[in-house]
């Protein structure tokens, strides 16, 4: 029984931690990211096997995770309200070749993330090479290049 | 194997049948991964509703309450109730412990504290120093020490005594 609550208990804390934490938390994983997600398995570890090193308990704490993450995704697919609250919305950050300044502070974006992420997904130069850019819910920014950009890449 | 000839189609390993099979098989386990963390929460894998017993007999003048469900390596408690009757005018009331048992478990922590322990051959007599007249607790905290059934059984001075089974989970 304490196994279940306790996965439970875990899993939304988490969820709710990294809901408020906002979208570019840990969707950007440098190496600091990873030694962070290193030490937080390491905290919430304690938390969830207690005193009992028994494999009942490791199992059990395995399917309640699991099972959460199943019925939450039947749940989001079913209610986009719950989805919408739950995992966020995309956010348009430039538009029409037009950087969303007061969107990209909110969201702790600046221009170089931007262009890193033309560079890496789009291979683009510049910023006016940009059309569309979109954090999205998980975390990545997408980048939707010009036209002139397409054909200059096409030709 | 790529399903069409023609160059423009995709070169992909795709199966509809395979694939609606395993989306049913995922279903189905959905729903018995469900049942089984029910039946978690309801205790069937120790600490909770489930697990909880009670152990009496009639003219045994006490009663055990224990968990039936118990994990490897984690400690639980088993809490003998003694009624007044079972308890000797001077205080002093007799528990007795089969080795069959206590060899499978780790005693960890015995409240009272007995006055004496006694080993014989085939098991281990607790001698306990309690208020006359009154009912008395004792409560033995062990920790399984092997997976698999546990057969307990606790013996008052009178020779009469209480049978429980335990099943520990790896």
């Amino acid at each position: 029984m304490h196994a279940v609550i306790r996965g439970l208990v875990v899993y939304l804390v988490l969820l709710l931690i990294f809901r408020l934490s906002g979208k570019r938390s840990l969707a950007q994983v440098t190496t600091f990211d990873l030694v962070l997600t290193l030490i937080i398995s390491e905290c919430v570890q304690q938390a969830l096997i207690a005193d009992d090193q028994s494999m009942t308990q490791g199992l059990l704490l395995v399917l309640t995770l699991v099972g959460v993450d199943i019925l939450l995704s039947v749940l989001k697919q079913r209610s986009p309200a719950l989805q919408r609250v739950l995992e966020g919305l995309p956010l348009v950050i430039v538009e029409n070749g037009k950087l969303r300044q007061s969107h990209m502070e909110r969201e702790r974006i600046d221009e170089a993330d931007i262009l890193q992420a033309a560079r890496l997904h789009q291979g683009l130069r510049a910023l006016d090479q940009i059309d569309h850019a979109v954090v999205e819910a998980s975390g990545g920014i997408s980048v939707i290049p010009t036209v002139e950009a397409r054909r200059t890449a096409q030709a | 194997m790529p399903r069409a000839a023609n160059a423009t189609a995709l070169e992909v390993d795709d199966d509809d049948r395979f694939q609606r099979r395993e989306w049913r098989i995922q279903r189905v386990s959905w729903l018995v991964l469900g049942l089984v963390l029910l039946a978690a929460l309801l205790g069937a894998f120790g600490g909770g509703p489930l697990a909880h017993a009670t152990a009496g007999a009639s003219g045994v003048p006490a009663v055990l309450d224990y968990d039936r469900f118990l994990r490897f390596a984690s400690p639980t408690e088993l809490r003998l109730i003694l009624d007044p009757s079972a308890i000797r005018p001077d205080g002093v009331a007799h528990v007795w412990l089969p080795h069959r048992y206590l060899d499978r478990v780790d005693v960890r922590r015995v409240t009272p504290e007995p006055q004496r322990v006694t080993g014989g051959a085939s098991g281990v007599m607790y001698e306990f120093l309690l208020t006359p007249g009154q009912a008395g607790v004792i409560s033995m905290v062990v920790q399984p020490e092997r997976a698999g059934m546990l057969a307990g059984q606790i013996v008052l001075a009178d020779r009469r005594g209480l049978t429980f089974r335990q099943f520990v989970y790896p």
